[in-house]
């Protein structure tokens, strides 16, 4: 075979090649990083999927009772170290929101025994409902990867934002503030 | 090489081929849980670098494992449960790629470059073919020949492994040699229960384990196989494993007293006085029926409880003892569950005085606490002295002073004012104590034990 004939076979074979390339690089290119993509979530923006269950008290809870207020659903486990430094935040920002009940705080107990989380609240506070049976398919609905994490749900039922780790109250404030001003 | 040597390697390549599959294939699951194994292999733990749910033992891949178990005891379908973890946890999750979108390119891109190679392949055979167009062409008669053979052997090809693939198929399928025409599972998890009861009841411990692996076989999210399962692991003595499947069990139901009562057992078994005293206040919480407290009663989890609490927290306060100078309570890693336990060992110990100085020295750090002072207030009251029991009732009315509706300091002060004739004042706290939204079932008990409410009806 003449050169010219070798040389047209390479780019016959080169070209489906470099195509196949091209494309792989299209598909990376456009995806968000691993980073990027466990600190946003699927569920944000879509109807807050459903929290229901008994709490630790032994009363039934529904999240979707508390329509037309804020919501902070919050995954904790009471020996977690960010959870336990969290928490007074949580307690500081309900003790804000207690007497105009605008915005309230659900906690969701993620694997972890009730007797736990009772003496957890007993020794740091707080008096919000705490979600013990039905916790393993709010955890699973809402995509949760580690404790603690928090999502806030708006008035309309739609989850607006996400916090891998601790939440502070200022925070959350911002965020309601940030969004409520929002047209 | 000739057409039908060629046909006949093609058709032992294509039967072996096809037999081969059907030896290695598992086929498609045939228990809920082969299809929990199975799916939780086609999801990516969230958190864990290159493992699946199935391999990951981080809380989340547990939690998605045990979600999994439900849905498929529920008889969700695939397509629902990977809805379900995709909706959740985006695209990531799954191992099999959606054929929709961006991502469905990873699926097309490899049947675009294997068509690219074809073609370059036929391209370099066509020109192949160009530089041969020079040999002579055999007769028309020997061409057709070639074709009729060809065909023949073909179709003899085509028969040979479509049987094997019928074989392939019955041997594969997913009923067993006893299943019904429709594949249904017609051994329902009731009945293996039942089974496995059965044999546990003829002392066949091995059968009945048998029985309870069939029917987490079928149903992996059945609290009830799962607790006894466990059980029956801590009666052969392993208790790691037994902790696994009682602590899956309650994952699966937290309000299943049997399960409850036995991680009870097993903690005692482990030496964990304090997780069995958790377990064993949940079980009484859980209104447990009355075989489980006969059980409870037989194997004398209460007083282990008790007699393994006791001897860890006097192992703590006799080295506290032991100590020149104290230091506060509040110093130390001591509770104050941890200090009533304390008192109550010392004080069953025949160490009163010590029990009442203990609390004082809790007491020092936390002058207000309820618990405490209904405590200390109680030991009084027990001694049965009457001077004794006039300063316990002080006590038990700051406890209450300090919290209105404390269950101990009202029946504490219940059974204080009825050694003291005051029944009517009995009366008073004993209906307050009912009135409550919760009475811990350790006073609801001692009530009992003590006649309290015959004391104090007439």
């Amino acid at each position: 075979m003449n050169s010219g004939g070798r040389r047209r076979r390479s780019l016959w074979i080169a070209l489906p090649v470099a195509v196949v390339a091209a494309l792989l690089v299209v598909v990376l290119a456009t995806r968000d990083s691993a980073l990027d993509r466990r600190a946003s979530s699927p569920i944000l923006g879509g109807l807050a999927p459903p929290v229901v269950g008994m709490t630790v008290a032994g009363e039934t809870f529904d999240l979707d009772d508390w329509r037309g207020r804020w919501v902070v659903v919050n995954f904790f486990q009471s020996t977690c170290v960010p959870c336990i430094m969290e928490h007074p935040e949580l307690v500081e920002f309900d003790k804000r929101h207690s007497a105009a009940g605008d915005a309230r705080i659900v906690s969701v107990v993620f694997d972890d025994t009730v007797e736990n989380v009772r003496e957890f609240f007993s020794a740091h506070g707080g008096d919000w409902p705490v979600v013990a049976t039905g916790a393993r398919e709010a955890a699973v609905a809402y995509g949760v990867t580690g404790v603690p994490e928090s999502y806030l749900v708006a008035p309309s039922g739609v989850v607006v934002w996400k916090q891998l780790g601790g939440v502070t109250a200022d925070g959350i404030d911002d965020v309601i503030a940030r969004l409520s001003a929002a047209p | 090489m000739s057409w039908r040597a060629a046909s006949w390697i093609a058709a032992v390549v294509v039967a072996a081929g096809a037999f081969l599959y059907g030896a290695l294939d598992e086929g498609p699951p045939k228990t809920n849980a082969d299809r929990v194994r199975v799916l939780a292999e086609d999801f990516a733990c969230p958190v864990c670098a290159g493992q699946s749910v199935a391999e990951s033992d981080v809380p989340v891949a547990r939690e998605i494992r045990r979600q999994i178990a439900v849905w498929v005891d529920e008889g969700r379908s695939d397509a629902f449960i990977r809805d379900q973890l995709v909706a959740a946890y985006d695209v990531d999750i799954d191992y099999n790629p959606s054929g929709s979108g961006i991502t469905g390119l990873v699926w097309i891109l490899p049947l675009l470059a294997g068509g690219g190679i074809a073609a370059v392949v036929v391209v370099m055979l066509r020109s192949d073919r160009r530089s041969a167009q020079d040999t002579p062409q055999p007769p028309m008669a020997v061409r057709r020949r070639r074709w009729r053979n060809a065909a023949v052997w073909t179709v003899a090809v085509v028969v040979v492994a479509g049987a094997a693939g019928l074989l392939v198929a019955r041997s594969s399928g997913s009923r067993g040699t006893d299943g019904s025409i429709t594949g249904e599972i017609r051994v329902t998890t009731r009945e293996l229960i039942f089974e496995a009861q059965r044999r546990l009841g003829e002392g066949d411990m091995e059968g009945a384990i048998t029985a309870y692996d069939e029917a987490l076989e079928l149903q992996p999210s059945s609290a009830e196989a799962l607790t006894y399962r466990g059980w029956l692991t801590s009666r052969r003595g392993d208790l790691d494993t037994a902790v696994e499947y009682l602590d899956d069990a309650i994952a699966v139901d937290p309000a299943y007293p049997d399960a409850r009562l036995f991680r009870a057992i097993v903690a005692l078994d482990q030496g964990d006085g304090s997780g069995a005293a958790s377990e064993l206040a949940v079980f009484d919480s859980l209104d447990p029926p009355p075989y489980a407290e006969e059980l409870l009663t037989q194997a004398r989890v209460r007083e282990r409880v008790t007699e393994t609490r006791h001897a860890a927290v006097l192992q703590v306060v006799d080295g506290l003892a032991a100590i020149e100078e104290r230091p506060a309570f509040g110093e130390t890693a001591l509770g104050v569950d941890d200090a009533l336990v304390a008192a109550e060992a010392l004080a069953a110990r025949g160490d009163l005085l010590d029990a009442v100085q203990f609390l004082d020295w809790v007491l020092e750090s936390r002058p207000n606490d309820p618990d405490v002072l209904a405590s200390r207030g109680w030991l009084l009251v027990r001694s049965g002295d009457p001077e004794l029991l006039a300063v316990g009732v002080e006590y038990l009315d700051t406890a209450l002073a300090a919290e209105g509706s404390h269950a101990g300091g009202l029946v504490y002060r219940a059974f204080a004012r009825s050694q003291q004739g005051d029944v009517d004042g009995a009366r008073t706290d004993l209906s307050a104590f009912d009135a409550l939204q919760q009475q811990p079932p350790d006073l609801v008990r001692l009530i009992e034990a003590q006649g309290l409410r015959d004391a104090i009806s007439g």
